[in-house]
């Protein structure tokens, strides 16, 4: 049988990281979560996710940076990386394209889109 | 207390004979103590009762919680069946007659709210109000405190709460400018026909930074049809008509034009200046009989932006007064009028050139200034 994808969501705000969980988890993938940066760099190199879900404002390590760190990693530079925040700034987006992120989706945003967009990134990286 | 009194009379009867500085550091010891234990036992019901709400809370925003995320999480299944009617039988199990759980739920939905669009955000909104939980908006709203109402004015706007207008149009002209400001914005969004009657009405005035603040909420809402703004410019509250000027300016309403214009006569003059800028910003050259007319009776804050509007107008008109101008013993007209024939290119700089053998020092050396950067700008082109 094959394994599920994992997926690391990686948010401050809980009622964001729950409702992911529950929805992604009922698509089927392993879902693992981190509140903050800290956590999350000790999460990525355990596991080999599919792809990453990051707000920009994090405690401790801010979204971006993780996406330069995973991007710039070999090991994971290959991870879908779909970055969230409700700073939909163009110099943002931009900054977080320009180090690698591979979607951008500003908050509030809508749940079914999300989904949409992540089984996107998953499905162009399976085949 | 028999026993209580029993006990104080044995140690009455005890310290009696005992020497006076002895009964009086027994009665201060005693008294200590008896303080000590009485705050002690005080702090530890306190932390204890702290205890028991915070783990209640937990306990029932967990519930609330879990509830919520099936709930966000499965609106968009199946569109097939009402998600509400499916999910109300689950939150109506709260004991929701309990009021902190009412207030938790509440707030709950407005968080989860405010994170999600789309159908999410819409059903959450129809199960709130088939909550009745509404009935905490009213009640926030109805409060007499300011901060109450305010949190419901807010809540009001976030939810779009629509039968709640009437109420929070009773505040828009309420003394205090916190409940206004919120009232003001709320009204904008929960009256989207008409979301400025009620600069109409505005007797208090709107501080600078709530006209952006407004502003930046007129911008994001979008409106289908946005109003003629130039509707209020009549009004007799002058920060109405600044924030309509600025209106007008930032959604380029031409046809305001006309009334722009009739507004270079009111007293103010920052009303006046921003219908400068405005007839500038538009290059409305039928704006020059007026602007003269405003010209000759203004002061020099008013005066050098006339001469730059002119400029930019741009129409070739005004070249002869615009060359008087530049003749001006004032530093700020002179540069302004200098500037602004220049802007006319050719026919400019050529009376320029040719005023340049007879002008005072100071206007000398503004010309040769401005000829100075022009050619070095022509120069850096070639180059």
């Amino acid at each position: 049988m094959e394994s599920p994808c994992k997926i690391l969501v990686i948010e401050d705000e809980e009622l964001i990281r729950k409702v992911l969980e529950f929805r992604l988890k009922k698509e089927g993938y392993e879902v693992y979560l981190a509140k903050d940066g800290g956590e999350a760099l000790e999460l990525i190199p355990q596991h080999r996710f599919e792809l990453i879900l990051v707000d920009v404002m994090l405690p401790y390590v801010g979204g971006l940076e993780i996406t330069h760190k995973i991007k710039s990693d070999p090991l994971t530079k290959d991870t879908s990386v779909i970055v969230l925040s409700a700073n939909g700034l163009e110099n943002v987006i931009l900054e977080a394209f320009a180090l690698g992120a591979d979607d951008f989706i500003a908050k509030p945003f809508n749940l079914p889109e999300l989904i949409v967009r992540i089984k996107k990134h998953i499905k162009q990286k399976t085949v | 207390m028999e026993i209580i009194s029993n006990y104080a009379s044995l140690f009455y009867l005890g310290i009696i004979d005992l020497p006076t500085n002895i009964r009086i550091a027994l009665v201060v010891s005693l008294v200590s103590l008896g303080l000590l234990i009485f705050f002690y036992i005080y702090l530890l019901t306190k932390r204890l009762v702290f205890i028991f709400f915070r783990s209640r809370d937990r306990y029932w925003n967990e519930q609330i919680m879990d509830l919520l995320n099936v709930f966000v999480s499965e609106v968009d299944d199946n569109l097939e069946y009402d998600p509400v009617s499916k999910a109300l039988p689950n939150f109506r199990k709260l004991p929701l007659h309990r009021w902190f759980i009412k207030r938790m739920l509440y707030q709950q939905i407005l968080n989860y709210q405010n994170h999600f669009t789309g159908h999410a955000s819409e059903k959450l909104k129809e199960l709130f109000l088939q909550l009745h939980l509404d009935e905490i908006v009213r009640n926030k709203l109805k409060s007499s405190r300011t901060p109450i109402k305010i949190r419901g004015i807010v809540d009001t706007a976030q939810l779009e709460l629509t039968h709640f207008l009437p109420l929070v149009k009773t505040f828009l002209n309420n003394p205090s400018s916190d409940i206004r400001i919120e009232a003001q914005a709320a009204y904008i969004i929960l009256n989207k026909a008409h979301s400025f009657d009620f600069l109409a009405d505005v007797k208090e005035p709107i501080q600078d930074w709530h006209q952006l603040v407004l502003m930046d909420l007129i911008c994001k809402i979008h409106p289908k049809e946005l109003p003629h703004f130039s509707t209020w410019l009549n009004s007799k509250n002058k920060s109405v008509i600044e924030l309509c000027l600025k209106l007008i300016r930032h959604f380029q309403q031409f046809d305001a034009i006309e009334k722009v214009i009739h507004l270079l006569k009111h007293p103010d003059n920052e009303i006046k200046l921003h219908c400068i800028q405005i007839l500038g910003e538009f290059e409305v050259s039928s704006a020059e009989p007026a602007l003269l007319d405003c010209y000759n009776s203004q002061t020099v804050e008013l005066q050098a932006p006339i001469l730059k509007v002119l400029g930019r107008i741009n129409s070739g008109n005004q070249l002869q007064f615009l060359l008087k101008a530049a003749a001006a013993p004032q530093f700020e007209i002179a540069y302004e009028a200098s500037a602004a024939l220049l802007a006319h290119g050719a026919k400019g700089i050529d009376l320029l050139k040719h005023y340049h053998q007879q002008a005072e020092p100071m206007n000398l050396q503004i010309i040769d200034q401005l000829l100075g950067e022009t050619n070095n700008k022509n120069h850096g082109v070639h180059a």
